[in-house]
């Protein structure tokens, strides 16, 4: 963890967990965490703690559903899954991302 | 938010402490994974535990952001002022046990009294459609009578139709109802057969009743009401029981909770074809086609009664709701009542606002700091309101309890009819509470929610209180809370004061005869012939006996109440035939009674079954049928009457004073009376039908003491008749005034309880007072003000805000005036003698809840004071 790390930027943890899950289907939290760090290959920081907040906000919402389980070694664990909501919410999230990450890189003359 | 995720929400704040352990253990797996991993990359375990925690960031914080997403945060808030305000109600006892009382007595005097406007006025009657039942009334120009004659009764049955169904309801009469060892006296009700069907009941067991019982000479029946059943107990269809002493097939009992209209126990047919002489029917229908519908057949009838003869052609008909006929009769007084009570209410939230904006006052410091750490003023004003509704919501509590024992002594002061209602706080009572309780936490806490939110940080909190001025802006508000609540007290004070002085005067009504030591016992003779005289006879000799009993009398109904009224005659005048109250009376009645004796001569023990047929009639009989000559030797003779029944010409051998038998006011109705040895037994029967007798005991034991000993004497010498009522005269003359003394007692409770509240505002206003400015006096006294100025200024203060309330509350009266004046019986609805003594009152009350305070302040030693300072 040096200093190039740089933070996960506001609203897009959602969107990782949602990907995440949508890739790897039911899974904990610390294997979720896990996956972001790997993907983003450490690139980005991730407050582990940041997570359980955010998997709390989005089971509220009914994008993701959860039950505890037991993990590969045995230990009790609670296991994240999407929901259908959660897939449709997530794709039309990306979009609206992609939009808007062309919209504001042609802005500041950025090409792709 | 959706709705759904606003459920979820609620559900995540309401299981906060089971998602707090579930997210601990989440946590803990998380980092004991984290843990495991970095010991798999070669940290040695403790530096592996420690980075793991590290990259976990702070545990605290991960706790309370989920917590905030999992819950509605205002919901966690809310709950965090409430606990605040437990806690500041548990530190303040004293001030916190004052302010739920106040609510408490609010809230409590409220739900009593909605109970009864509810179960009246709003409440829909316990019938199936209730809005489809409705009374028969005739009227003849402007006079509205809803009793019927056994004519039109009679082609009533012949309405109906799809559309509508009919019933006659006779007169309600006490009846004795023996079976076994039981002897009860009961409420029997004559009804047509369609009775049950308009009412929209069937008989829970057994049958209702048929065509073949209403005929001459039917076998007796009776249907039996639900609690009458199970008293008796078993399973009585079918089986006999003793009715006036005959015996009677059980058809039917009806079904639990249905209560009878008119309030009876038992119902029995209606022989229509026997009974059609008097106007005692009322008759009920039930309306299926709505009001148009209803009104053009009533049209139709009314016309065919008077083309057959029936009624008379002036004499018009129209149907009133069962639910308005009933509560018509109470309507303003409960009304009048609510209105006051609200006030009560009202007086109580301006007192607790009072209390609360000093409480606020001394808390400004304390405010104004959390207000200097960031709580919005949003955030104060809803700690403040939270923390009313807390007091108000103790107060709501409490205040039900109080209006269970409220409801009971309300319905011990009512006239009867309202307590026939089966009245009881209930679910929409609660409801009704709750909504009032929030309404009053709103209402209380209000003014120094509004003062807080405009708090001067700096002032209060470098100031202190030690500041001189700064209380002046927040006392007016004080003040004019103070004013709002003696104003309304004088409104209270002076209707309670207007309808006691109402009270009084109908006091002082002579009824036309002394109740003084009287106590009347009824009873249902169930023998109509000559054994009843002989009972009576032998009853009066040897009552006349028994110990404590000075003097015995009988008559055919209770002195003061209604009697049977007969259409009389009087040949040689040509006045028409009218009803005329009758009476059967015993030797001595009239000196018993103290009626005055205007000329002739009273009815004695010369006046037996062989002597010549006499009467005596009242001055209001002589004057009707008399106008200018002399009643004494003139004849009078009951007219329309069964060979059976038919009594002899009489002739009239004195003249009485009149007594009041229908009410205190209006004029006295024409009456004759009669001596019972010459009263044939055909006349019994027609005289009982309808009216129980009544034994008159000149006597200082108690009513219930007498009834005892006498009971005794009469079991001896006929077993099984019941005293059906035991009373003293002064209770039945109380009766005629039971509306008026009703209103006027809780009037007077509630003005008393609003100048109990206003005073404890007063002193509570110059006490506060007093120790606010308690150095600015010990400035005023080490310049030289006497100690007698000081109390001056401080009673002074008080007595200011009392003028104006009483000055306000003297102008607000002058328009409700009119809505008293109906209740006042013709008294004046401005009264100046009143409204002084009401002032008076208030002035008073204002001094001497000032006075402690105002003496204290005068005890102040500068010198102490101005050195603490």
């Amino acid at each position: 963890m040096g200093e190039k790390q740089t933070e996960v930027p506001y609203g897009s943890l959602d969107l990782l967990i949602l990907k995440t899950l949508e890739g790897l289907g039911s899974l904990h939290g610390w294997g979720i965490a896990r996956r972001i760090e790997q993907v983003c290959d450490s690139m980005l920081q991730l407050g582990q703690g940041t997570l359980y907040p955010a998997l709390v906000r989005l089971e509220q919402d009914g994008l993701i559903k959860s039950k505890w389980g037991t993990s590969d070694n045995g230990r009790r664990a609670r296991f994240y899954a999407l929901t259908p909501r959660g897939a449709r919410h997530m794709r039309v999230e990306i979009e609206e991302w992609v939009r808007v990450t062309g919209v504001i890189a042609a802005a500041l003359g950025v090409s792709r | 938010m959706t709705a759904g995720g606003v459920a979820r929400r609620l559900l995540g704040s309401l299981r906060r402490r089971r998602a707090e352990v579930e997210l601990e253990e989440e946590i803990g797996f998380h980092l004991a994974m984290e843990t495991e991993e970095n010991i798999r990359r070669g940290l040695p375990p403790e530096r592996a535990r420690r980075a793991a925690e590290r990259s976990f960031g702070r545990r605290g914080h991960a706790v309370d952001d989920a917590h905030r997403a999992r819950g509605l945060p205002w919901l966690d808030d809310v709950a965090a002022d409430a606990g605040l305000a437990l806690r500041t109600l548990r530190r303040a006892p004293g001030f916190s046990v004052a302010v739920i009382l106040l609510v408490a007595l609010g809230i409590g005097a409220n739900a009593a009294v909605f109970t009864v406007v509810d179960g009246v006025l709003l409440r829909p009657l316990p019938y199936p459609r209730p809005d489809q039942l409705a009374l028969l009334q005739q009227f003849r120009a402007g006079e509205t009578n809803m009793t019927h004659d056994g004519r039109t009764v009679l082609d009533l049955e012949r309405w109906n139709d799809q559309t509508q169904t009919v019933a006659a309801i006779g007169p309600t009469a006490g009846v004795n109802l023996v079976r076994d060892s039981l002897a009860l006296h009961v409420r029997a009700q004559p009804v047509s057969r369609r009775y049950l069907e308009v009412m929209g009941v069937g008989p829970e067991r057994g049958r209702g009743f048929e065509q073949t019982d209403e005929r001459a000479g039917a076998a007796p029946v009776v249907i039996l009401g639900h609690d009458l059943a199970r008293r008796i107990g078993g399973d009585l269809v079918g089986q006999r029981l003793v009715l006036s002493g005959v015996s009677h097939t059980v058809a039917g009992v009806l079904p639990r909770g249905f209560r009878m209209f008119p309030p009876a126990d038992l119902l029995i047919p209606l022989h229509l074809g026997l009974e059609a002489n008097g106007t005692n029917y009322t008759v009920i229908g039930r309306l299926r086609g709505g009001d148009g519908t209803a009104t053009q057949r009533l049209a139709a009838a009314t016309a065919a009664l008077h083309q057959a003869g029936s009624v008379d052609r002036e004499i018009g008909l129209r149907w009133t709701s069962l639910r308005d006929d009933l509560s018509e009769l109470r309507r303003p007084t409960l009304l009048l009542l609510f209105g006051a009570v609200g006030l009560v209410l009202l007086i109580a939230c301006a007192n607790v606002a009072g209390l609360l904006l000093i409480k606020a006052q001394r808390r400004a410091a304390e405010l104004a700091v959390r207000s200097a750490l960031g709580a919005g003023p949003g955030r104060l004003v809803r700690q403040l309101l939270t923390e009313g509704m807390v007091y108000a919501l103790a107060g709501g509590l409490v205040g039900i309890g109080l209006a269970h024992v409220a409801l009971v002594g309300l319905l011990r002061l009512a006239p009867s009819d309202l307590t026939d209602w089966g009245l009881g706080i209930d679910g929409r009572v609660l409801l009704f509470s709750l909504g009032l309780t929030i309404l009053t936490g709103v209402a209380c806490a209000l003014a120094p929610a509004v003062r807080a939110s405009r708090v001067d940080l700096r002032q209060a909190v470098t100031g202190g209180a030690s500041g001189v001025a700064a209380s002046a802006p927040r006392s007016r508000w004080r003040r004019g809370l103070l004013v709002g609540q003696v104003a309304l007290c004088t409104l209270l004070l002076l209707g309670a004061g207007l309808l006691t002085r109402t009270l009084v005067e109908l006091r002082r009504v002579d009824p036309g005869f002394h109740a003084g030591s009287i106590v009347a016992m009824t009873m249902s003779p169930d023998q109509s012939d000559s054994s009843l005289q002989i009972f009576y006879a032998r009853a009066l000799a040897e009552a006349g006996q028994v110990p404590g009993v000075r003097r015995i009398a009988l008559t055919s109904g209770v002195p003061g109440r209604r009697v049977l009224n007969l259409p009389l005659e009087v040949p040689g005048t040509d006045a028409p035939l009218r009803a005329i109250n009758w009476r059967y009376v015993s030797p001595g009645y009239f000196e018993m009674l103290g009626i005055e004796l205007e000329s002739g001569r009273f009815l004695g023990d010369r006046d037996s079954a062989g002597a010549q047929p006499v009467t005596v009639v009242n001055r209001a009989f002589a004057r009707l049928y008399f106008p200018d000559g002399e009643p004494i030797g003139r004849q009078v003779r009951i007219a329309r009457f069964a060979p059976e029944d038919a009594d002899p010409p009489r002739t009239i051998v004195g003249v009485v004073g009149d007594t009041r038998d229908v009410g205190l006011t209006g004029d006295p109705e024409p009456s004759i009376y009669v001596a019972v040895a010459q009263v044939p037994p055909g006349l019994f029967a027609v005289a009982h039908r309808f009216f129980d007798m009544c034994w008159l005991i000149d006597t200082d034991l108690s009513p219930a003491i007498a009834a005892n000993r006498l009971g005794g004497v009469f079991r001896s010498l006929q077993p099984g008749v019941p005293f059906s009522e035991v009373t003293s005269l002064e209770d039945v003359l109380g009766a005629h005034m039971a509306g008026e003394r009703f209103l006027a007692w809780l009037l007077a409770a509630f003005a008393l309880a609003a100048l109990c509240i206003a005073i404890t505002g007063i002193y509570g206003l110059t006490a506060y007072s007093v120790s606010q400015r308690s150095r600015e006096i010990a400035i005023r006294m080490a310049l030289g003000a006497s100690p007698g100025r000081v109390l001056r200024g401080i009673l002074g203060e008080a007595v200011v805000v009392a003028v104006v309330g009483v000055v306000v509350g003297l102008a607000a009266a002058w328009p409700l005036g009119p809505v008293l004046r109906r209740f006042l019986r013709g008294a004046a609805s401005f009264d100046p003698a009143t409204s002084a003594a009401v002032a008076a009152v208030l002035l008073s009350a204002a001094v001497l809840a000032s006075l402690v305070p105002a003496t204290r302040a005068a005890r102040i030693d500068p010198v102490t004071n101005l050195r603490q300072g």
